[in-house]
């Protein structure tokens, strides 16, 4: 099984740490774990896992929703990191080429607006939003109700 | 391999701005506008967003959104080509069927 991390702009700090803890969860499962996003963002992850104990590898983002596009690469699962508008259009496009579950993790100060907007908008989607910005244990709780990520994968 | 949008020369339109902003642009200020699946692509790049997608086309121009993940959506105006019209007019062909099917369910 493939987890996808589609990392936003890292301009939120609880971005990184959420990321490597729902990787953590995911090779604990099993998962191979690829994690796609800006320069920035995959460099503050690469900084924060030198050995690769939580993400396997890494793909700038406008190369990984190509190599979606032309059949070339494919996640049974995608988890988009969203905290603005720009991180909702990149999961929606995902959800579309993908054939594996999307889900939103979603963050920051317009998270609640945020996580409306994709439950309108992505059908079959699982939400999951806390207004932080700099402390993410608010976050992390309602990633813990998830018992297994490979629970929630499309049948 | 499509033209390279980065060495066109285009207009930038609206730029920051949310993909609902450039999506009314697009359709208050194109003679036609076309809808597409999100990763169609349009030159080199595939277009990003909630679908359904509009491209602007007119007599001498395509007109898109670009959405660039820090920075937000920008409305380019490119040079029109009409290879690219005319697979543009294809892809809405297939998404007004793929989409009337669906709501005919």
């Amino acid at each position: 099984m493939r987890a996808l991390l589609l990392l936003g702009c890292p301009e939120v700090p609880v971005q990184t740490g959420i990321a490597l803890y729902i990787a953590n969860k995911l090779k604990d499962e099993g998962f191979e774990v690829i994690s796609a996003g800006t320069p920035s963002a995959i460099n503050l992850m690469r900084v924060a896992d030198p050995k690769k104990t939580y993400i396997d590898s890494y793909m700038e983002i406008e190369r990984c929703i190509d190599q979606m596009g032309d059949g070339k690469f494919d996640a049974d699962v995608s988890f988009g990191f969203v905290h603005k508008d720009s991180g909702l259009q990149f999961l929606a496009t995902v959800a579309v080429l993908s054939s594996g579950t999307p889900i939103a993790i979603v963050f920051g100060r317009e998270a609640e607006e945020l996580s409306n907007e994709i439950k309108e908008t992505l059908d079959n989607c699982l939400v999951l939003w806390a207004k932080v910005v700099h402390n993410p244990m608010e976050l992390k709780k309602k990633i813990d109700e998830v018992d297994r990520w490979a629970s929630v994968l499309k049948r | 391999m499509g033209k390279c949008i980065e060495k066109m020369s285009y207009e930038i339109m609206l730029k920051n701005a949310l993909f609902k902003e450039s999506s009314d642009f697009i359709r208050k200020n194109s003679e036609i506008v076309y809808y597409v699946e999100p990763g169609f692509k349009v030159f080199d790049r595939r277009l990003i967003g909630v679908p359904p997608i509009p491209i602007g086309v007119g007599n001498d121009y395509i007109m898109l959104t670009y959405v660039k993940p820090c920075y937000g959506a920008f409305v380019l105006k490119l040079p029109r080509d009409d290879e690219e019209v005319e697979k543009i007019k294809v892809e809405d062909k297939k998404y007004d069927q793929k989409h009337r099917k669906t709501r005919h369910k």
